[in-house]
């Protein structure tokens, strides 16, 4: 029998059920990837990321209490290596630069639901993930 | 109005603006006679009621005709995708055009309504305090229009009461509003200073001025009592500067 290639493990924190349901389906759908936990908040992704220990973690940037930014900066310090994407509604231009001062390798705004798994491909290939507009307003 | 809220700091002493020969309007200087105070305050109110019911009139059209229109389109099409489901030959390459252009819609919708909710209240605001929230508008708004606006700040910790960010935060909005329908102006800046014991807002332009005495009913007055009446309403003080040809100033002075 041949040995299946090991996939990706993407935490999800979400603080939205259903957007935490589709996230979840649109990566099952992808052979690399694979879902190995999800949360609500930032408290209950710190509690269960040492367990699962997941590659990549996409962040909502805005989570009740902690902020998703926020989190991503807890978990920079404590996990160094854990690849962190966020995932928003809000304003690019503004927080695009906030959560990469944070550690986050990339952001990618909701509604572009077509992108998502290429922006988690992306990070997960040593790349920053931004639209190209906010790659030439940080990069020129 | 929210005056003895304990949120707020208390009231601003005496005003250490310096004098000048400049027009200027305030809460506090150039008060008409009791009579004249009163209709200008009726008339501000019928104004703020008025604008008012254009912003709800202006969000119900944005919500019903925009959002609304759009989700119920959205429904339409996966309505017929749904049905087509079950047509023995699926039309593989028009359920595939009618899918691209659900999610196109659906991008669209998300767009507006990010951009309907962050010109109610922009959610930086409350993340990351007015300075920040201010820099975000002022890059924003130059993109928009190309007049050239600076932000500078004084340090200062820790951030304000959220009533009084706010306010100043639509005061400096207000402010360059008017700077860009009205003042035919290349630049703008926005100035935040931390004093001893109050902060300074000020919003300077080098556009065409105005007389600041022009009578208290015009529309142009209508704005800038606004401004006044909003910084009263955070114990604050309100000033305007102003002269033909030589920009305009807005000065708001809150207790820290």
């Amino acid at each position: 029998m041949l040995n299946q290639p090991s996939k990706y493990q993407v935490f999800i924190v979400e603080d939205h059920l259903a957007m935490r349901k589709a996230y979840a389906a649109l990566i099952e759908r992808e052979p690399n990837l694979e879902i190995c936990g999800l949360a609500a908040t930032a408290a209950e992704a710190l509690q269960k990321i040492p367990e699962c220990k997941p590659d990549i973690a996409l962040i909502d940037v805005s989570l009740d209490g902690v902020s998703g930014i926020e989190l991503i900066e807890q978990l920079q310090s404590l996990y160094p290596e854990l690849l962190t994407l966020i995932i928003s509604g809000h304003e690019e231009s503004f927080y695009a630069q906030k959560a990469l001062q944070a550690g986050a390798r990339g952001y990618v705004m909701k509604q572009r639901v077509q992108l998502i798994s290429q922006a988690i491909q992306d990070v997960l290939n040593g790349k920053i993930y931004l639209s190209t507009q906010m790659k030439k307003s940080i990069f020129g | 109005m929210i005056d003895n809220n304990p949120l707020l700091p208390k009231k601003l002493p005496k005003s250490n603006l310096q004098d000048s020969n400049i027009g200027r309007l305030s809460a506090d200087e150039n008060r008409p006679d009791n009579n004249t105070a009163d209709a200008v305050v009726l008339t501000l109110a019928a104004h703020l009621a008025e604008a008012q019911e254009i912003e709800r009139r202006h969000l119900a059209r944005a919500l019903h005709d925009e959002v609304g229109q759009n989700v119920t389109a959205i429904a339409f099409t996966l309505d017929f995708i749904q049905s087509q489901l079950d047509e023995p030959d699926l039309p593989i390459d028009l359920v595939r055009t009618h899918l691209k252009e659900t999610l196109d819609l659906a991008e669209q919708t998300t767009d507006r309504i990010r951009q309907i909710v962050a010109d109610l209240r922009p959610p930086m605001l409350d993340d990351y305090g007015l300075i920040e929230a201010l820099d975000w508008y002022a890059d924003h708004l130059a993109q928009i229009t190309g007049l050239e606006i600076t932000v500078q700040q004084t340090y200062f910790a820790p951030r304000l009461p959220t009533a009084v960010e706010s306010m100043l935060f639509r005061i400096a909005q207000e402010a360059l509003t008017n700077i860009v329908n009205h003042a035919q102006a290349q630049s703008a800046s926005i100035t935040v200073e931390a004093k001893a014991s109050t902060i300074r807002l000020t919003i300077a332009d080098n556009g065409l001025g105005f007389e600041v005495d022009q009578p208290a009913a015009s529309p142009a007055r209508f704005g800038l009592l606004t401004m006044v009446e909003r910084a009263k309403a955070i114990n604050g003080r309100c000033t305007i500067e102003s002269q033909r040809n030589q920009g305009t100033r807005i000065i708001v002075e809150v207790p820290r």
